[in-house]
Formats: C-alpha cells, structure tokens, sequence
C-alpha cells in the first residue's frame, strides 16, 4: 500500500497534473458543409470519454460538459467530411462548418523517412485513395493500387487465390533486377514484390502513397530504382472517439468464362482422321470437365479492431481471418492477421512507437503455366474427352487412365497431384521507435525492427490413385525456412524558420541485416496399400541419394542518407537528397554507391501576379532529377567465385568412405560487379481549379537505366556471369484528374481519372547480343519472345501467319527471305505486350446514406500471345479441342481460318496465336449504404455500413482467352503470355462495416 | 533537463556513428577465398580434389549420357537412317528429324550440342588442373593415367560432336576467370569460333596416340573406364572415318584391341537379357564389353522409359502410357527377316500391346526398341563385336577379302547364322556391302547405322529412296520423307548460340 502511495506521488510529480476541480459548460451550436447547408447527424462528442450527442434535422446540437482541467477537447464527425477538432475553455455557442473528406493542400504526406504538407512536394508522388478499400474483395494489399494511380501499372496475372499483383511503377527498368517497388510499411522497408506486403490486410491501410520519381525515391537509394510504396497503418487517433470496428465480407466467385469442346463423336471424327490414335467405337459423353473441375469460390473476411487514444497514449489493436477458397478444386489462401500499432508520448520530449504485426497465410494451388501433356490443369479441362471419367473402371483407386495412346491426365488427377501439399508462411514484424524532441526544433529518432519470416510446405505424390505417383511411388518433400531481417534506423530532423524561409533537415544512417536458411527433405518409395499411407517423408522407404540439404545466405545493407528542403514563402520550393549505400554483395572497393537528387518546385497560384485569377486555387510547377540504383538482382554472394561441390553416391560400395571435394566453378566471379543505376527526370504541373473542384496533376519523365545488371549466358559450357554492361529507357507521360463534378447536400459526385504512357527500349547490351524467352509450347520449339537493342522487353517475335491456303489446308507463313523454304530465319517481330496506355477511373456518387463507387481500369495497344490456343485448337495430338476446330480445312478450295488437323512442323510460333490484348474493365462496382447515425447512437452503434461489391464483373475486350488481364510469367521481360493460367473470377460480395 | 538533452544529442551523434555495420558476410559454400595466397586462380591443391574432378568426369557421364549421349544419339544414329521411326508422333523435335525438317532452333540439338561441350569441360577440368597439384602423395603415375582417362574421353565426345555438327567450337582447357581487365584477351577462350573438322581430328589423334600409352589397361571386372582398349578402339574409329580415313591404321588398332582380355559372349542374348529372376541384368562388365556405363536395380537409369517398359518392375505399366522413341523400322524388320536372323531380331525388337498405335501397325502387335529393357540395363557405348566388324571393314577396303568375311563370320557364327556366302567375297563392294549390312543387324540401336551410310556413301542414297519401292531403303513409313543434300549430313549449328556468340557460323543449308 505504501509502495503505491509512493507511485502515484511520483508520478503525479512527474507528469505534473494536477486540478481536481470540476467545472461545467454548456456549448451549442449548428453544424453546416462549405455550402452552408444544415449537417444532420454529426456526431458531437467530448475527445476521451463517452460524452456526446449529434446534431437535429436542422443541424444544431447541445452538448453539456465538464471541465476538469479546465479545458476539453470537442470533436465532429461524420462520414464523408473531414474531422474538426475544437478546444472548449467555457460555456459557448459553437457553430462549425465541415469540409468534405477529400485530400486538400494541407494534408500531410508520408516521404521517406518523414512527411511533408501536400502544397510543399516538389517531387512525383502518387497519393492513393484509400477510402473504400474495405469494401473491395482483395486479398492482397496491392491490389489497392489497381487504377488508382498515375504511372502505376498493377496486373492481376491469374486468378489463383493468393497471386500477387504485378505492380509497375512507370515501366520495366531492369532485366535481371526485381521491377517491383520497395514496400515501406510503418517506416519499415519490408521488401520488394507484391508478397512483402501479403501480411497487411488491406482495411488496415489508412494511407498509401507511392513516390515514383527518382527526386522523391532516391532517399531508398540502391532499393528505389522501382519506386517506392509507403503505406501508413491504422493508428489510434486523439481525433476520433474510441472505437470498436467490425469488418466482414461474404460472397462468391465463379470463372470468368467457359468454352465449348468437343462431344466425343466429333472428337473421335478428328481422331480417325489425324490418326494419331485409335479410338473404339461406341464411346460416349461422360463428363462435362468444366463442371467437374469449377466450382464457386467463396471468400470470406472478418476483421476486429479498438482504437483510441488517451491522454498519452494511442492504439490500435486489430486482428482477422480471411479466406479465399478458389473455383478450382482444393485451390486456396488463407490469412490470419493481428497487429497491434502503440503510440506513447511517454514525457514531453520523448515518445516511444510499437509496431508489431503477426500473420499467418496458408494456401494451396494447381499445377498451371504448362500444358496438359504436363499435367497443366486448366488446359486439361479442354484436352480432356468427353468419354472419360474421373475414375478408372479397371482399378477403381486408380483416376481414369484409358485414353487410347493419347498423352492425357484428367484435370482430376492434375488435382490430385498437388491436392496434399501445404504452404505456410508466418511473419512477425516487429518495430520499436523512440523520438527524442531535443530542442523545439530538433528531434531525433531510433528504431529497430525485427522482421522474421518463417516458410513451411509439404508436398506429397500419391502413389496409387496418380499414374506420375505410381512411377515414382509416390514422393513426398518438406522445406523450411528462416529469413531474419533487422532494421536500425537513426534520423534526426531539424527545422528552421528564418520569416519566410523555412529550412527542414533530415540525416541518419540505415542498417540492414539479413540471414535466410533453409532445411528441405524428400522421400520416395511409399507403401502402395491405402491405410498405410503416412503422407509425410515418414512414410517414404527412399531417402535418395542427396534426400536432404541446407541453404544459407546473409547480406547486409548500410546506408547513409540526409535531405534538405527549403522554402521560400510557400512560393520556391527546393529539396536536395543523398544516400550512400554499402552492399556486402559487392566486391571490395565496389561496395559503395551513391545516389543524389535534387528538385524543386514554384507555386506560380502564389505570386503577387497570380493572386487576382480568382478560378485558380493552386498551381506549381515540379521539376527533379535523382538517380537510384537496383541491386535486387544482385546473388547474395556475387562477387564471389563459387564452385559446385561434387558428392559421391556411397551406396556405391566404392565410395562408401568417400567424403565431397570441390567441383567446378558454378559461376563465373566479375569482381568489378556493381549496381545499376537509374536516373530520372520529371517535370511536373499540379494545378487546381474552380474552388478546388478540379485538380490535375501531369508529369513528364524520362528514365534511363545504365550499367544493367545481366545475367550473360555465356556460351555453353561455361556458368553465367553477372556483369554491367548496357543501358534501357523508359519514357513517359501521366495525367490525373480529379473533379467534384457534384456537391450539394445529400448528393455528391466525384471522378478520379488517371492515364498513363510509358514507352520502353532497351538501347544496348555488351556481350550477348540477343535474348530469349518463352518456350510456350511443346508443338514447336520456339522462344516466342526476343530481347535485343533498339526494341522493348517483352516483344513478341515469330512467323507471320497470312492465314490457311485453301489448297493445302496448311497455315501460310510469310517468307521473309524469300528462299522458297520457311525456317527459323523468317521470324521477325509480330507483337509486343507494353500497353501504350493504361488508365483508371473512380467514380463516386453519393445520395443520402448511399455511396456508388464505379472502378474501371483499361490498356490498350499490348499484345497477348495466347499459347493456350496452341493446345486448344492446335490440333496435333490426341487430345481434345475446342469447338472452333470444327471449321477445319477438310478439302481443296476450302476456305476457311482453321488449318488442317496434325501437321506438326505447320504449326509455328506465329502471329496465328497473337492477339491484341487491349480492354476496358469495370473491376469493381461498389454500393454501400451508411445508416444514420443519430439513430444509432443509442445503441452505441456510430456506424453501419452494409455494402455489396461485384469485381471483374464486365469486360470489354477482343481478346478470345479467359481473361485479357493475364500474364503467366511476372518478369518484365516476359509478359503477356497466356499459357494455361489460372483464370480470372468474377466475384461478388456482401459485407459490413459497423464501428460501436 | 539541459543536461540530459545534451547527453542525448551525444548520444544521438555517437550512435548515428556507431550504429554502422560491417559489409564483410559469411559465404556457406565452395569459394576461393581472396586471402587464399596461392598464385593458382582455383581451389584445387590436393590430390583428393584432383581426383574429384576425374570422378565427377564419370559421375557426370553417367548422369548425361542417358539423354544425350543415347536417346538423343539413338535419333540421330537409327531414325535420321533406315532403323527407326521417331516414334512419338507429338514430340516435334524428333518428329522433324525424322522427316530430315530439322532447322536451327531444334530443341535436340541445342541440348545436344551444350552435352559435349559440357563433357568436354569435364574432361578439362582434369587436364587443365593437373599440372598446379603439388601435392606429393600425387604419384606420376596417377598424373599422367587420370590425364590420359580425360583426354580419351574428350576425344571420344571431339569425334562425336564433329560427326554430327561438322566443326566445332573446340576449348582445350578451362578459361581463367574473366576480370573487367582481361576481358579482351579471354573473351575468344569465352565466346571461340569453330575449329575445322582436320584440325579437330589432329588433336584427337594426338590426344588419343599420347593417352593410349598411360591409360588403365582393360579391367575385366569394370568397363566403365577410358581405358587403353577404348583409346584403341575409338583411335580406329577415327581413322575410319573420311576425314583421316587410313584403313591400316584402323586394322592395326583393332588387332591391338583384338588382343586384349576380350571375347564374344556366347550368347547374343545375354549382353541385353535379365537374370533368370528377373531382378537384374544377366551380364555387366561382360568379357564382350569395351566401355560401358553401368546402372543398376537401385541406382538405375531412366533412359528405359523412352524405349518400352520397365522390364524389372513389378508393376510394367510404369511410364507406359505415352509414346515410345526409336520405334523399329519395317525396313529394319524385314532385314532381319531376309536374313533368317531371329536371334537378333528377338533382342532388338520386342513386340507388345500398348494404348497407341502409329505408323500404320497395330497396337496389339506394336514394335518397340528392346536393346535397353529395364532400368538396370548398361549403356554399351563399346564392345568387340563392333571392333571385330570394323576390322573387317579395314580389311575389306585393304582388300584383304577372306580376313574380313573371318571377323565377319565370328559374329554370325554366335547368332546360329551361316557363315557369308562366297558371293560376299568376290570383290572388295560386295564385301563392303556384307559388312554394312551385318553391321546393321548386329549394332542396330547402339549409334552406329548413319555413320555408317554417310562412311559409306549412302546416306543420302538412303534418305532419298526412302519412298522408292525397289530401293533397298524403301520403307512405307518414311516415303514422305523429302530429298536431301550432303548438306543435310550435318546438323545445324543451334541459332541461340549463334546469338550468344557472333564467331559461330552456321552449317551450309540451314
């Protein structure tokens, strides 16, 4: 008892409160919009207790409350206007006007390592809208990013539950390197690629921006050549009332499209007439495989979080399940999140941040990407006949295996091959900061964070019910790993204000730290009796030779930045950064680079000559030039030379004592190895108009990537080597336009454009001249895409296909070189999967409690290259087509578009199968409805927010595949290929958001 | 308060300082420390690593040959000639070479092409090593015998990869590493033209005549070794072939071989049949065999599975529901067949129900390859029948008719066939022509039949009567094969590495 006497005089005698007495006030008041029209069904409420009341039809209010010190804070809210926030010293009348929600000069923005107003950014930075981000059906955080920025190109590549986003910002520039940007969560650099960010669900998302110039990123220095995406999370706010939300999410999907294949009768037809193989007589139709392989996805997610602050002290404590289950057979992801975010201004001049996230995601997949020769299950669905059934009749444990010399497995099988296997992922970040306020002016902060990421999968072959399984019997592997990153970071920031000159510094260092390791372990040989099947490696007798192994891996990153900003008057804007970055992957002497930037910004609307123009409210003028490097591509040990080890088989009785010895080299060293380095320029207008109702925002970059960092095949038999040499641009331009078409009372609309051109070459290469990607089919040999100097990555090139020749029935390639004979000189480029546009447009309208929120995204000018028609309409094995073969060439003077059935060496990787992949998308349609909260209040209920929200649901395009928005490969140099992908769903869903 | 601030601005300072960390990471693996101070540019100083890079030779052999250096090689060897059909009418590749269509981007022959460079590379690791071990347990003798193994085999795959790509890119040892320094001087041991076809075979000559005196002697007990018999008997090859053609040398280098512990096996059978439980091989390491590779029930092969079933398996429908490679000709069949030969027809040929059928036979009575017919089967890459046959092809051109129709006759003999008429004999073309022809129904499926037109002569003669009913080609299956040229001989250079490395050319026709 005494010990807590002792306390609390110690601490009322550190934090110095103090005044028990208690006064009354009573204020009131009316509260209008901008337009001065009444706001009923504000919630007025003293800040940090549950005193509150909310405002009459005609927008008035009373609200009696205690004082006891003397003062309180009254905050205003309601949904789709900005918070205001009033101190109260007394008894007043209080008549507050609110603005709408919308982002406006004054809000503050999060730059690397600091934030900055929106008015004062003299560089190129996305702000994304995050508003109803809880209502879209997304399981990954990036697909926020989908159509609702300038320069950022997001790409859902297939519809399997849990695929990441390929996320571009302003073009590919690099070949080797990573093309995605560096994720900052919290502060925290997180990764790079749409999985470095799976551990975020996307309502805990307050803030997203991403900096896409080099001006802006080059404070990431050798991380940003991508740009970089910061993402601010949910935090407890003074500003609002304690909160309890609940979030859910229920609905379903289905595949997007199907195709007509063909019954057995006529597939037998075209089986006699190939001759591939030998069909009996009297088969009939069996099964419809798209039924038997498609079923409706369901997706759930619910989502609990408290927020709220006292007098010190911020939090936010959320947590969720989310589940998608997709409408392929045992294809799956799930996630688990929890998260708590603690904010405590512990004295006056210190305050201590928490941050810790903990998340678990498991999910399962299909074999996809590949033929159905290769047990690719989508393309199986159509090269499976008709006539056959799930399982064999011979040996019913067996899937169905009678396809009469045909190299065919059922999509079934194609299942059953993967359906046992696991993937689990745990991750815990966890991030404590503290910032010193050392003078009014001065501060200084610290953090560390512990970002530990653990894998685990399982994979098991059935040996019995698969025939792969049966020649293997059976297999099973296991893999974890362990990747343990720590992040130290030091800033100090120093403001200075000199009258109209406003100075901000920002230096400190940045270290990372990272060790990765690996155990894997597989078996063979497993018991061929069901009931004696242990599906782990325990059940397997074969350990194989080199059954198990271990990888490890460390590097290190240590960075040295500083940024100055001036300011002159709110009219010139100047900001200057440099970063220093070491990389322990770089040779000694080499380890070292340097990235500077420097832009700088007018505010012409702040002139003396401009202050008449009454329509203009804001206009700047941004120029920048920054360089930033990649060093993702970068081995982990690059530098050094590496040799393979040879091992001995020591079930050889010969070698039975044998230990290992060094083989040959695995790599070829470059000890001059060193980042490549990106500089880009941007000139930039913002301009906003007609009492702020337009905005728009164009930029003009030029990108240029040197000393590429290439993966050079060195000509066989020699390993790779690593080596800089080369050098590709990006160009382009980006325009966002942001209109309040209308806003009255209880009607509103809002549109938020945004288009973007980027054009991309890669100017040189040293040492290979030519590049190759893409080996799409097993019909030909041919890499359908190449990579060489003066074009751009990702171009398509083949045989120009002129149609079929009504004589012969045989495809007609163009003979380029005119010698008679069509081989693999007469290839040239025919297509090229860089849209010259991409766009996105938002369109919000809102009526009473109800919201419509209209998302469209579109591209246009890309090529796909749909190699799933090879295999649908290919006609060259025995397996099944679809009903488009029917119109096949049968006899001379047929004219038609669909060559004759087996000729294999006609069928070249060609313009035939190349199709312009632009579309338009309504991606997402959202309706929402917000109860009023007066009537709520009662319950103690602040909000409820029932919504439905329909994703993918309409598609304009020509492109004859699943879905145009798809690439099976997520590298740069290779997209746009469709080849048996997981296809796209179309989703609907019903949710709800309440806040008590 | 002062106070404290200014000893946390120290501290602040201090640790933007002090919070740096060291560059310098662990590598776990293989790696040349750069404070090794050796004056090599490789790891290798003991004898034990030397060894290494000799036992990786094998162990890489074993592992490569079964695609390339077999499978692929049985296409080039029997289906480009009159023995076999491709056999899977969807693998294009394949398919292509058995129609004579194939151009630069097959995907055979770009793999093919990297196997002997690869093998190659192995062979150099050895030779371009040997000379920096200073390792005293080293003997001399070790030194010039390893030596000498990875020179026969690198001739062994020089005189392959010329027979089928003409000339080739030859490295005689391992590239030093590439610095940004000595980039200009290393980039043509990196990025090397072709060497010609004589020049390839010079250094063969060499190669083999130099090793041949320290190589092992033939074990009885182990023929997967490059021993002195291989260096013999592939120096006989060579010299049979047009480029170096010297029929006495090729009848003195098989008679060198003819003379070491080797003898037919009595039975054709056994050198291709399983023991009588069915559990492994009958023979391996046989008296017949020169150089093979060996695998066995537990450390198998999988080249089986693109030929028939696996023959030791419990369950023989493993792997058998897909198309087979190298599917016996009718040309092939009928060969036999005139010659009243079943013994060799029954262990090259094996007919059996499968789930397909092409080339217009049945699928109830369907022809596969039967020389490998389970995973435990060696690949025979040497053996004396072949030497005794070569000798008769020496001694047919020398003119020595009656010794050829001898080495002819030991291998007839085995196969309960009559000895060769006297018609045979009577001039050195009739006798060319019965050698040619046994060699064919003896080494059919072992890489040797369209070496032997094209030493011959007829591989172009063959390929274009293929649809000519009163040709000795004629074969109804491949009447739609169309004419080629000499320049069709030769394989194409493959475009990718072409485009990897500007001083490659490619072959006239493609």
């Amino acid at each position: 008892m005494k010990s807590k006497v002792l306390m609390l005089s110690l601490l009322l005698m550190l934090f110095g409160t103090s005044a028990f007495a208690q006064n009354q006030a009573k204020i009131n008041g009316k509260v209008t919009d901008a337009g001065g029209n009444a706001l009923p069904g504000v919630v007025v409420y003293v800040l940090g207790s549950d005193n509150g009341t909310s405002t009459a039809d005609d927008g008035t209010y009373t609200l009696n409350v205690s004082l006891p010190k003397g003062k309180v804070n009254v905050t205003f809210t309601a949904i789709g206007y900005k918070d205001v926030n009033i101190t109260v010293d007394g008894s007043r009348k209080l008549d507050v006007t609110m603005q709408d929600d919308i982002q406006t000069l004054d809000d503050v923005v999060v730059i690397g390592y600091g934030t900055q107003k929106k008015a004062d950014i003299t560089t190129s930075v996305s702000i994304v809208s995050t508003k109803d981000v809880d209502h879209q059906p997304v399981l990954s955080a990036s697909g926020v990013l989908q159509g609702r920025a300038a320069g950022v190109q997001v790409v859902q590549p297939s519809g399997m539950p849990g695929s990441g986003m390929v996320v571009r910002v302003r073009g590919a520039s690099s070949i080797s390197s990573s093309n995605d940007p560096l994720y900052v969560v919290d502060g925290v650099p997180v990764g790079t690629g749409s999985d470095a960010i799976s551990f975020l669900a996307p309502n805990e998302i307050e803030t997203m921006q991403v900096l896409k110039d080099a001006s802006s990123a080059a404070i990431y220095g050798s991380r940003a050549a991508n740009g970089v995406v910061i993402i601010t999370t949910k935090a407890g706010s003074k500003n609002r009332p304690p909160v309890i939300s609940f979030n859910s999410y229920i609905g379903i999907s289905d595949v997007a499209r199907t195709y007509d294949v063909l019954n057995v009768a006529q597939y037998k037809e075209l089986m006699d007439e190939t001759g591939i193989i030998t069909l009996p007589d009297g088969l009939t139709d069996n099964t419809d495989w798209f039924d038997e392989t498609y079923r409706t996805g369901v997706n759930q997610n619910y989502q609990l979080s408290y927020s709220g602050s006292n007098d010190r002290t911020n939090y936010y404590v959320g947590g969720g399940w989310t589940r998608e289950d997709g409408v392929i057979k045992t294809s799956y992801s799930e996630r688990y999140n929890f998260k708590i975010n603690l904010d405590t201004q512990l004295r006056d001049w210190i305050n201590f941040s928490t941050n810790i996230n903990y998340v678990h995601t498991d999910y399962n997949g299909i074999i996809e990407g590949t033929g159905s020769n290769r047990a690719g299950t989508v393309l199986s669905v159509i090269n499976t006949p008709t006539y056959a059934k799930e399982w064999s009749e011979e040996n019913p444990a067996w899937y169905w295996t009678q396809f009469y010399g045909a190299n065919l497995t059922t999509p079934a099988e194609n299942i059953g091959r993967t359906k046992y296997n696991t993937n689990n992922n745990d991750r815990i970040i966890g991030t404590i900061g503290a910032t010193v306020s050392l003078t009014k002016n001065l501060s200084f902060k610290s953090t560390a964070t512990m970002d530990r990421n653990w894998y685990s999968g399982t994979e098991f072959l059935d040996p019995i019910a698969t025939s792969y399984g049966r020649t293997q019997h059976g297999a099973a592997s296991a893999s974890r790993s362990d990747d343990r990153r720590m992040v130290y970071d030091n800033i100090l920031n120093y403001k200075l204000d000199c009258g109209k000159s406003r100075f901000d510094f920002m230096g400190g260092t940045s270290a990372t730290v990272s060790h990765w390791e690996q155990l894997w372990g597989s078996r063979s040989y497993f018991s061929n009796q069901y009931g004696n099947a242990d599906i782990s490696l325990n059940g397997g007798n074969n350990g194989g030779l080199r059954g198990q192994g271990q990888n490890t891996s460390e590097w290190t990153i240590m960075s040295y930045l500083a940024r100055l900003s001036y300011n002159y008057d709110d009219r010139y804007l100047v900001t200057g950064n440099f970063r220093a970055d070491g990389s322990s992957k770089l040779a000694k002497g080499h380890r070292w680079g340097y990235f500077p930037s420097f832009s700088g910004a007018w505010r012409l609307s702040n002139e003396e000559f401009m202050k008449d123009i009454d329509w203009l409210n804001d206009l700047k003028v941004r120029v920048g030039w920054g360089q930033t490097g990649n060093q993702s591509g970068l081995d982990d040990y690059a530098y050094l030379q590496k040799y393979n080890t040879i091992y001995y088989d020591w079930t050889d009785p010969n070698y039975a004592q044998a230990t290992p010895v060094i083989g040959d080299r695995s790599n070829i060293k470059n000890d001059k190895l060193t980042w490549e380095t990106t500089t880009q320029t941007n000139l930039g207008v913002d301009m906003t108009v007609l009492n702020n109702k337009l905005t728009f925002g164009l930029d003009l970059y030029y990108k240029r990537t040197t000393n590429m960092l290439m993966n050079i095949n060195l000509p066989d038999p020699n390993p790779d080597i690593q080596w800089n040499s080369g050098e590709m641009t990006n160009k382009g331009l980006e325009l966002t336009v942001s209109s309040r078409n209308i806003s009255k009372k209880d009607f509103y609309w809002n549109t938020d454009f945004n288009i973007s051109f980027n054009k991309n070459e890669l100017v040189s290469i040293d040492l290979q001249n030519v590049y190759y990607y893409a080996r799409t089919s097993e019909a030909n040999a041919d890499y359908i895409i190449r990579m060489a100097p003066g074009e751009p990555l990702s171009e398509f090139y083949g045989y120009v296909y002129e149609g079929v020749d009504p004589e012969t029935g045989l495809c007609i390639y163009k003979d380029l070189d005119d010698n008679g004979v069509i081989n693999s000189s007469d290839r040239q480029y025919i297509g090229n999967a860089n849209p010259v546009f991409t766009a996105g447009m938002t369109n919000t309208i809102g009526w009473k409690g109800f919201t419509l929120s209209v998302l469209m995204t579109g591209s246009y000018g890309n090529d796909i290259y749909n190699a799933s028609r090879i295999e649908m309409e290919g006609m060259y094995t025995g397996s099944n087509q679809i009903t488009s073969v029917l119109d096949r060439w049968k006899i001379p003077g047929q004219i038609t578009n669909m060559p004759k059935s087996n000729e294999l060496y006609n069928l070249k990787g060609s313009s035939r199968f190349l199709e312009d992949g632009s579309y338009l998308k309504i991606k997402n349609i959202n309706l929402s409805y917000s109860f009023e909260t007066k009537k709520l209040a009662k319950w103690n209920i602040s909000k409820i927010e029932p919504y439905i929200s329909l994703q993918n649901f309409f598609t304009f395009t020509r492109y004859s595949g699943y879905d145009p928005e798809v690439s099976q490969y997520s590298s740069a140099t290779e997209m746009g290929i469709d080849w048996g992908t997981y296809p796209h769903v179309k989703t609907a869903v019903f949710g709800i958001n309440i806040d008590f | 308060m002062k106070k404290i601030l200014y000893a946390l601005s120290l501290l602040a300072a201090a640790s933007l300082v002090a919070v740096s960390c060291s560059l310098d990471v662990k590598y776990y693996g293989n790696t040349k420390d750069e404070s090794d101070i050796e004056d090599t540019d490789h790891p290798y100083s003991t004898r034990e690593d030397i060894k290494g890079q000799l036992d990786n030779m094998y162990n890489e052999i074993k592992g490569s040959i079964q695609e390339s250096g077999y499978a692929d090689f049985l296409i080039y060897t029997d289906v480009l000639a009159d023995n076999a059909y491709a056999g899977s009418a969807t693998t294009p590749e394949i398919m292509a070479l058995e129609a004579h269509e194939q151009d630069a981007t097959n995907y055979n022959t770009v793999r093919d092409w990297n196997f002997y460079l690869s093998q190659v590379s192995n062979a150099n690791q050895v030779i371009t090593y040997m000379d920096d071990i200073k390792d005293e347990t080293l003997t001399d003798t070790e030194r010039k015998q390893w030596v000498a193994e990875a020179k026969i085999w690198r001739a062994y795959m020089w005189f392959d990869f010329c027979r089928l790509f003409g000339d080739i890119p030859m490295i005689t040892k391992v590239p030093p590493a590439i610095t940004a320094d000595n980039l200009l001087e290393t980039y043509p041991l990196y990025y090397p033209s072709r060497t010609p076809v004589d020049s390839v075979y010079n250094q063969i000559i060499t190669d083999l005549e130099e090793a041949v005196q320290y190589a092992p002697d033939l074990s009885t007990s182990d023929k997967f070794v490059c021993s002195k018999a291989l260096g013999y008997g592939l120096l006989a090859r060579v010299y049979s072939e047009k480029p170096k053609q010297d029929w006495a040398k090729v009848a003195e280098y098989c008679g060198i071989v003819e003379k070491m512990k080797l003898s037919l096996v009595n039975n054709y059978a056994d050198l291709w049949s399983w023991n009588e439980d069915r559990t492994d091989v009958k023979l391996r390491h046989s008296s017949e065999s020169i150089f093979e590779v060996p695998y066995t029930p537990s450390a198998g092969n999988w080249v089986w599975m693109m030929f028939w079933r696996q023959g030791l398996s419990s369950n023989l429908d493993d792997s058998f529901s897909w198309a087979k490679w190298v599917t016996p000709s009718k040309n092939l069949v009928s060969a036999f067949e005139n010659e009243g030969d079943n013994i060799r027809l029954e262990q090259s040929v094996v007919y059996d129900q499968c789930g397909w059928a092409s080339y217009n036979m049945s699928a109830d009575h369907y022809p596969f390859m039967y020389k490998t017919r389970d995973n435990a089967a060696s690949i025979i890459k040497m053996r004396l029948a072949e030497i005794y046959l070569m000798h008769a092809e020496a001694d047919a051109n020398l003119g020595n008719l009656s010794e050829a129709a001898q080495y002819v006759n030991r291998v007839r003999t085995r196969v309960k066939l009559d000895n060769l008429p006297a018609a045979a004999s009577a001039s050195k073309e009739s006798m060319l022509s019965a050698v040619l022809k046994e060699r064919r129904l003896e080494l059919c499926f072992e890489g040797f039949r369209w070496f032997d037109l094209i030493r011959n002569g007829k591989a172009v003669e063959c390929v274009n009567n293929f649809g000519n009913k009163s040709s000795e080609y004629y074969d109804p299956e491949k009447a739609y094969v169309g004419n080629i040229t000499e320049n069709g001989l030769l394989m194409p250079v493959p475009q990718t590495q072409i485009e990897n490395n500007l001083n490659l050319t490619q072959n006239p026709g493609y």
